[in-house]
């Protein structure tokens, strides 16, 4: 229904018909995403409050600012500014009507990622890697082994080892494949079979390509068969060890051991227990501390590039910022590199306001010409799903976890001058990624009429916990 | 987008001829919107296995030197690279490729 302001109206029938719009949260009707009407009359609205004898107008702007009705923004934006749904693709900011209009990805290789249903499809070079759950950020990993890890011909690269009856040999799989959702990358059907089924002791296949260095390496590859075990060929990680041992499955499922080698030398081997049939694909052996979506191989070690995912930012934040993002946060790439979840920056990390692993915590911090202006401790670094809420301005800084305890606020002296938003990193580099899946961003731009504090931190914490 | 192999005798030689590549607290810039970097360093050696799953001879000595693949997205980026860095001619077999 049009509630247009009227000359006549007083302030109660101009707050009626506000509050007439708002129950529709800026739209112009229930469902209908078109907010053009009702911006139309929330601008008459406006105008309304420069009417002679309206002594209140600034308050009465601010209501309307803060639920960025002025700028006609969908009510599933709640009123953000700039505001990202990477599980639905509903982005919103003015003047952008799209995600791919404002934010810039770019990765300089094709890459996997972790699909909705668990299953993995790939992102081709500069594409960004979003999927029903959400946008994908990775540091740069290699996968230093050198077969045909997705689709081999033959045993090239690959050595078998251990009970001399054991066979090794490329057999089709392609009905497991299928189950297990890697039909799309593993197109020939083809797969490793290490056949110890007449062995009295255990067997492996092992994979060109060694570690290179002492550092924490994952050892991974996709299996199903009998029992078996991941290890490296020169003893540095048994066979016996616990963690490196898999039990028999019916199914292909992603065996991972996280182990350092004691020779730069050492290779990735996977292996049969006595008795045991071992069916494999997809085998790396990357640097760090965990596990990646797979890298193909095609003779060579291969790289996959890091994601950049980033927007411009430029003039909107002179009174500061709030927001919220809702990760899933996987474990950093390198301890000691400080990885950001987020990073408001100016293009240098001397001038930034930021979410970062930090000595195993999580910390939100605002700097400026290098200084640290405040620094809260949102407590130990966790993996898994989390929301975080944040606000800086000049004189206030909060940030909580959501469904942690309220830490106090502090007062930086200043903040810096900023243009990116980077998001699971820098957004100018990828020194500073993470891993991590982000499904819901939201920043709100400080103004005058919609100042960054407590009360602000509030409502933006509130939007957080029901996002 | 080029894609250039780069060697030299030692790191230190690569960090002084292309600082371009460190961020300003000197670590190797993987990813930027104008290149990406691997860096592989020294390749090691590699060795044959015996049947028992234990190392045998060497097979492959490696190379001591300093080696990464450098994919340059900006063409602006070709002029900040000294030619006495990149391998005139592409290896046959790399030792590592961009997926």
């Amino acid at each position: 229904m049009p509630q247009n302001i009227l000359a006549g109206d007083d302030r109660a029938t101009v707050k009626a018909k506000i509050d007439a719009i708002l129950a529709y949260g800026g739209q112009s009707a229930a469902g209908n995403n078109d907010t053009t009407v009702a911006t139309a009359r929330l601008n008459e609205i406006a105008a309304g409050f420069d009417r002679p004898g309206l002594t209140d107008r600034m308050a009465g702007a601010t209501a309307l600012s803060r639920i960025n009705a002025l700028n006609g923004g969908p009510s599933w934006a709640g009123g953000a500014d700039l505001y990202a749904d990477f599980t639905t693709g509903q982005y919103w900011e003015a003047g952008f009507p799209s995600m791919g209009d404002r934010l810039n990805f770019t990765r300089s290789t094709s890459a996997l990622m972790l699909g909705s249903a668990g299953y993995q499809s790939f992102a081709a070079g500069e594409l960004a890697r979003i999927d029903g759950v959400g946008a994908q950020v990775a540091p740069a990993r290699t996968n230093k082994c050198t077969n045909r890890n997705a689709n081999p011909v033959d045993l090239a690269a690959m050595t078998k080892t251990g009970d001399a009856a054991a066979v090794l040999s490329v057999v089709d799989d392609a009905a497991k494949l299928a189950e297990a959702g890697l039909s799309g990358i593993s197109t020939s059907g083809k797969v490793y079979k290490l056949d110890n089924s007449g062995g009295v002791g255990p067997a492996s296949a092992a994979a060109n390509g060694s570690v290179g260095n002492l550092n924490t390496h994952a050892f991974s590859a996709y299996g199903r068969g009998g029992s078996g075990y991941l290890k490296d060929n020169f003893a540095g990680i048994p066979n016996t060890e616990v963690q490196g041992k898999f039990a028999s499955s019916a199914n292909y499922r992603r065996l991972t051991r996280i182990a350092s080698a004691t020779n730069a030398a050492a290779l990735l081997q996977i292996g049969a227990d006595a008795g045991q049939v071992v069916y494999f694909i997809l085998n790396r052996l990357e640097e760090g501390s965990f596990s990646s979506p797979p890298i193909i191989t095609t003779g060579a070690a291969a790289t996959r590039a890091g994601d950049l995912l980033s927007a411009d930012l430029t003039g909107k934040l002179t009174y500061g910022v709030a927001g919220f993002i809702k990760v899933d946060l996987r474990q950093p790439s390198v301890a000691g590199t400080f990885p950001r979840l987020l990073s408001i920056n100016s293009g240098v990390s001397t001038d930034e306001m930021r979410l970062l692993h930090q000595s195993g915590r999580l910390r939100f911090e605002v700097v400026s010409g290098g200084a640290i202006h405040s620094g809260h401790d949102l407590g130990p670094w966790q993996e898994g799903f989390q929301t975080i809420a944040i606000a800086a301005t000049v004189g206030f800084s909060m940030a909580r976890r959501v469904s942690s305890a309220a830490p106090a606020a502090l007062a930086p002296a200043s903040i810096p001058s900023v243009n990116t938003l980077g998001i699971g990193g820098y957004g100018f580099n990828t020194n500073g990624n993470t891993f991590q899946i982000n499904q819901k961003l939201a920043l709100f731009y400080g103004s005058p009429s919609k100042p960054i504090n407590q009360a602000f931190f509030d409502e933006v914490y509130a939007k957080a916990v029901a996002a | 987008m080029t894609d250039l192999y780069l060697r030299t005798t030692i790191e230190q030689d690569l960090r002084d001829a292309c600082p371009f590549l460190l961020d300003d607290d000197g670590n190797w810039l993987t990813d930027t919107a104008q290149f990406s970097l691997s860096v592989i360093g020294a390749i090691p050696p590699t060795y044959a296995m015996n049947e028992d799953g234990t190392p045998g001879e060497m097979s492959d000595p490696g190379d001591d030197r300093f080696h990464a693949n450098l994919r340059v997205l900006d063409d602006a980026v070709l002029a900040l690279v000294p030619p006495q860095v990149v391998l005139t001619s592409e290896p046959g077999a790399p030792v590592r490729q961009w997926a």
